[in-house]
């Protein structure tokens, strides 16, 4: 029963982790604590400013770790939970740590660092491997969370670079898929009809995920506001001859509508299959509101409300999907196989 | 003020005014910068056409002859509060080329800051402090009328354009006048600091904060100087 509500628990948190993330970028505040994984030199630095902003983020992270430690110790048979957390986490920290205490005091990664961390993430792959159902599901979340905060360093250490940022965010929603896919398979709801398409289903998710990254590569490529008119760009829908930033933002609109038509689609197929009508309903309307953010983030010149907002639906809208596909899917049917291991761990 | 000794002191004080400030001292020096100072990175303006025209590359770190440009520095403890003077002039930022000119300024808190763009493409001004958005405007060309803010806290304001996404500006503010931002040379100076003991601080966007304090006696120019080694981490 714990494993189940602290699945629940962690993947609401994890909401608010992307939220908070979305602040510190939203409020200039990624580099307002310059050193990782201290900010300032220290694990409680005074809580004001983009500090205070940045350390939240930290902080959020390091509960969602935690949680999903429980999930790990709870749901994986005990020798390997320990082998996972006792050995392989604590080597891949320690690697992650030194390398970066190395680093940020005029030194380079040492290879031991380097190693420690190889080693760590090859034990993970070994682990979720094994694994199978939501024993799998935890694993894989714990080794998406520590990726996560080991990009997370990389962005301090670094000082912003584009393609770490863009790792962050979409290693983010993929930690995020896990933990909504883990409190599903974790919550005993009977499956939806098999009426419910689920390759569809799984294309869409995979359809939001995709302009999820896409938006972050607008968004940290600097190019949310290279075209400031709406509905066109410069006077034109594909305007040439121009930067390949203005594509990249253009392929971000344009792919909106495509999300918003198999959003729809599944909607349709999820409603008359009935049972998951909240959620299937819940997508088009998010994917609607998505696009009316996207359009007042433009017009306010990236105010801080819609822009986080815009963030937040994102990952609600993948959410809901992924919670159909999963509703859906036919490895539903494995569950009450193993409900006694589970009884068990619990 | 009934009481004639009082006034007799009060009266003496109002006389003795004008040497005070005669007497005041300064704060100068110069920041030093001892690493090998990164190579300026071209900036990637080519999104916007007009940008493009110019290639540029990032002035974050500018060091010449070891000596170490725009950085902020000012008295950060010690001093009290001033109003800023009547006849104190607007801090303009201006928007030319696509970046910001000066990128690194001081405001004092109750001074009038002026926002103006003279490019004929669009830049937004999106100014914070801390992690708070002052204000976020949209100036179309360089016909936009200028915009005009109040200082009303201290700190270091942050600007961006988040058109033009290297575009990144700063003005320090403060609650007194005893501030400067060095020059090419690395040197600043600080006049009309009265005497007494100070903590003054430097800060650089990419370096961070450097902290001595310094006794300012009588008219007498008070030494300092800050070294850098390209190791700090700052927060702009």
């Amino acid at each position: 029963m714990w494993v189940r509500r602290l699945a629940v628990f962690a993947a609401l948190l994890t909401f608010v982790l992307i939220v908070a993330g979305g602040l510190v970028t939203n409020t200039d505040s990624g580099l307002a604590c310059p050193d990782w994984p201290l900010c300032h030199g220290s694990a409680v630095p005074k809580m004001v400013g983009g500090v205070a902003v940045e350390h939240t983020h930290r902080l959020l992270a390091t509960a969602a770790g935690l949680c999903t430690v429980g999930l790990v110790a709870g749901l994986l048979p005990r020798r390997r939970s320990i082998l996972l957390c006792g050995v392989m986490l604590p080597a891949l920290l320690s690697g992650a740590f030194a390398g970066a205490w190395f680093q940020q005091h005029g030194g380079e990664f040492p290879p031991w660092a380097i190693f420690l961390v190889v080693i760590g993430f090859g034990g993970f792959v070994a682990v979720i491997s094994q694994e199978r159902g939501p024993s799998r599901l935890a694993a894989l979340a714990l080794a998406l969370v520590v990726a996560q905060g080991l990009l997370g360093g990389l962005t301090v250490i670094y000082r912003l670079p584009p393609v770490v940022l863009v790792l962050h965010t979409a290693t983010s929603m993929l930690f995020l898929v896990s933990l909504v896919a883990l409190a599903w398979r974790l919550s005993g709801r009977p499956a939806a009809p098999s009426a419910m398409a689920t390759p569809l289903l799984f294309l869409t998710a995979a359809a939001v995920y995709l302009q999820i990254v896409l938006g972050a590569a607008v968004r940290h490529t600097g190019a949310g506001l290279v075209c400031v008119d709406l509905p066109y760009c410069r006077g034109a829908i594909w305007p040439s001859g121009v930067h390949p930033a203005v594509h990249l933002h253009m392929a971000h609109r344009a792919f909106a509508f495509v999300v918003l038509g198999l959003v729809a689609w599944n909607a349709a197929a999820a409603f008359r299959a009935g049972r998951v009508r909240p959620l299937a309903l819940a997508g088009p309307a998010l994917a609607v509101l998505q696009i009316v953010l996207g359009v007042l983030a433009i017009t306010t010149f990236k105010d801080l409300v819609p822009l986080t907002a815009h963030l937040l639906v994102a990952a609600l809208l993948l959410a809901d999907v992924v919670s159909l596909a999963v509703l859906a899917g036919p490895s539903r049917a494995r569950v009450p196989a193993e409900a006694p291991a589970l009884g068990a761990a619990t | 003020m009934n009481n004639p000794k009082s006034a007799a002191i009060a009266a003496m004080c109002a006389a003795l005014l004008p040497c005070a400030a005669f007497a005041a001292g300064s704060i100068e020096g110069s920041v030093d910068f001892s690493g090998k100072p990164p190579t300026a990175a071209k900036l990637h303006r080519e999104a916007d056409p007009f940008c493009a025209k110019k290639p540029m590359t990032n002035p974050e770190v500018l060091v010449k002859n070891g000596k170490l440009e725009n950085v902020w520095v000012h008295v950060s403890k010690g001093a009290k509060d001033v109003p800023v003077a009547a006849d104190a002039k607007e801090v303009e930022m201006d928007q030319k080329d696509c970046m910001y000119e000066p990128r690194m300024a001081v405001a004092q808190v109750g001074q009038k800051i002026r926002a103006k763009n003279g490019d004929p493409v669009l830049h937004n001004v999106h100014t914070y402090l801390g992690a708070t958005t002052v204000f976020n405007k949209g100036m179309p060309n360089d016909k936009a009328s200028p915009i005009e803010y109040v200082a009303k806290e201290e700190g270091m304001m942050k600007w961006k354009c988040d058109v033009h996404p290297w575009m990144r500006g700063f003005i320090g503010i403060s609650k007194n006048p005893y501030q400067a931002v060095t020059g090419a040379d690395g040197s600043f100076k600080i006049d009309n600091v009265p005497p007494g003991k100070y903590t003054i601080e430097s800060w650089h966007e990419k370096y961070g904060t450097k902290k001595q304090d310094i006794t300012v006696e009588d008219g007498k120019p008070a030494k300092v100087d800050f070294k850098y080694d390209g190791t700090e981490k700052g927060t702009g």
